[in-house]
């Protein structure tokens, strides 16, 4: 695990998880694919256009709603890892919004997979921070799937065990992946963590 | 209404509310400035301080979404819906960009605080997005202090009847004690009042 970017507004962290951790992570990503229990867009809360229209194209599902008990799954388990003193002792120093990790209370983790012609146009995340982790298997069989920071202007190449944490308000889009050998869960996946401070009181 | 701030990271809005709009206010404060109404810090939620676990608030106070079933039945929960107007949200440009949660935000809980001889609130952070600090008193006005000071950014915000100050919730802060200028009985009314928004994403 090692942090491999310099700027205030993003943070990368690359080969995220050790070998054991995934292993257990595509033993879990399998058995989703087996069960087809991924969804199209319309049903996992994607963002949408100003027309109302949907603007992703992929198929997913929300890991908190799947599974009944947290640990049941491996992923959402793992996933805290980014709870860790390298990652901590960053945020401090990035910018503004990075400050509220440090309240965090609440997270919702959607699982996402892209094919051919997949993609996820300009939106922003109604969340307080963004964790994004990518993987694929090996030998890579796509090509695109990149993140774009708008604001920043800035593209985030796809890479294999990457996690990528930036503030939710960033308009950010994911290039159209294309492959060919479709349905062998061999395209990108992209595991969404979105952070929340959540309240106690209110209405 | 007008923005008397120029930093950009906090805003301060003066007169914010119309007089008809205060007069609503005062007749629910009034009816809430009891003892058994407004509340000792422990049972309204204070922020400790992390190595002695002391409260940091001294105070009385009630969250008024606990106290209402419904938002309708209250002036102030109502009234207080001019936090989240287009008029205000525009000047949240050109703001730090932990004000630009506002776009998602879509939740919020109204702390009423009451504050009188001696009381205050040490340096601290709320658990929210962003904070709004209503502030109000009764004339003629009968204290001193209930400053409210920014340290980190070495700022002092001079309270001010029916002013709004809005900040990005971690940002550490802190009220000035209260000191009255004449003897008043406890829960006269007479203190200084602060509505404060905790606004979140859910």
């Amino acid at each position: 695990m090692q942090i491999t970017s310099n700027s205030k507004q993003y943070l990368i962290v690359d080969d995220f998880f050790n070998e054991s951790e995934l292993k257990y992570l595509w033993e879990e990503l399998d058995t989703l694919q087996s069960k087809d229990v991924l969804q199209p867009p319309s049903n996992t809360a994607g963002a949408k256009g100003d027309d109302g229209t949907i603007i992703k194209k992929n198929s997913g599902i929300f890991l908190d709603d799947y599974y009944e008990n947290r640990e049941e799954s491996s992923i959402l388990n793992m996933y805290d890892k980014y709870i860790c003193t390298d990652i901590y002792e960053r945020f401090s120093t990035m910018s503004p919004e990075f400050k509220y990790a440090f309240y965090v209370n609440f997270d919702r983790t959607l699982l996402n997979y892209y094919e051919n012609n997949d993609h996820y146009k300009p939106h922003t995340d109604a969340a307080i921070l963004t964790c994004l982790y990518w993987c694929y298997k090996e030998p890579k069989a796509f090509e695109g799937g990149d993140l774009t920071l708008h604001q920043i202007g800035e593209v985030i190449g796809m890479k294999n065990n990457r996690l990528v944490i930036f503030p939710s308000h960033n308009v950010h889009s994911v290039s159209p992946v294309s492959m060919e050998e479709v349905g062998q869960g061999k395209g990108r996946y992209c595991i969404s963590k979105f952070l929340f401070v959540y309240p106690s009181v209110g209405k | 209404m007008k923005v008397t701030s120029e930093s950009n990271d906090f805003l301060v809005i003066d007169d914010f509310y119309t007089e008809d709009e205060q007069i609503n206010i005062w007749k629910e404060l009034d009816f809430l400035t009891y003892d058994r109404k407004l509340m000792p810090p422990e049972e309204t939620g204070t922020a400790h301080d992390q190595t002695t676990g002391e409260a940091l608030k001294k105070n009385s106070a009630l969250f008024l979404d606990r106290l209402y079933a419904r938002r309708e039945l209250s002036n102030i929960l109502n009234i207080n819906r001019k936090l989240f107007s287009q008029e205000i949200i525009d000047e949240f440009n050109g703001m730090d960009n932990c004000f630009k949660y506002i776009h998602h935000t879509n939740y919020d809980a109204t702390l009423i605080s009451y504050y009188e001889e001696k009381d205050y609130y040490k340096a601290h952070t709320d658990s929210s997005i962003l904070t709004y600090l209503y502030w109000c008193h009764k004339e003629p006005k009968k204290f001193e202090g209930g400053d409210l000071i920014l340290p980190e950014l070495d700022e002092g915000i001079t309270y001010k009847n029916n002013r709004l100050v809005i900040f990005p919730s971690w940002r550490l802060h802190e009220v000035t004690p209260i000191k009255m200028i004449e003897e008043v009985e406890p829960y006269s009314g007479y203190g200084r009042y602060c509505i404060t928004n905790f606004v979140y994403i859910k």
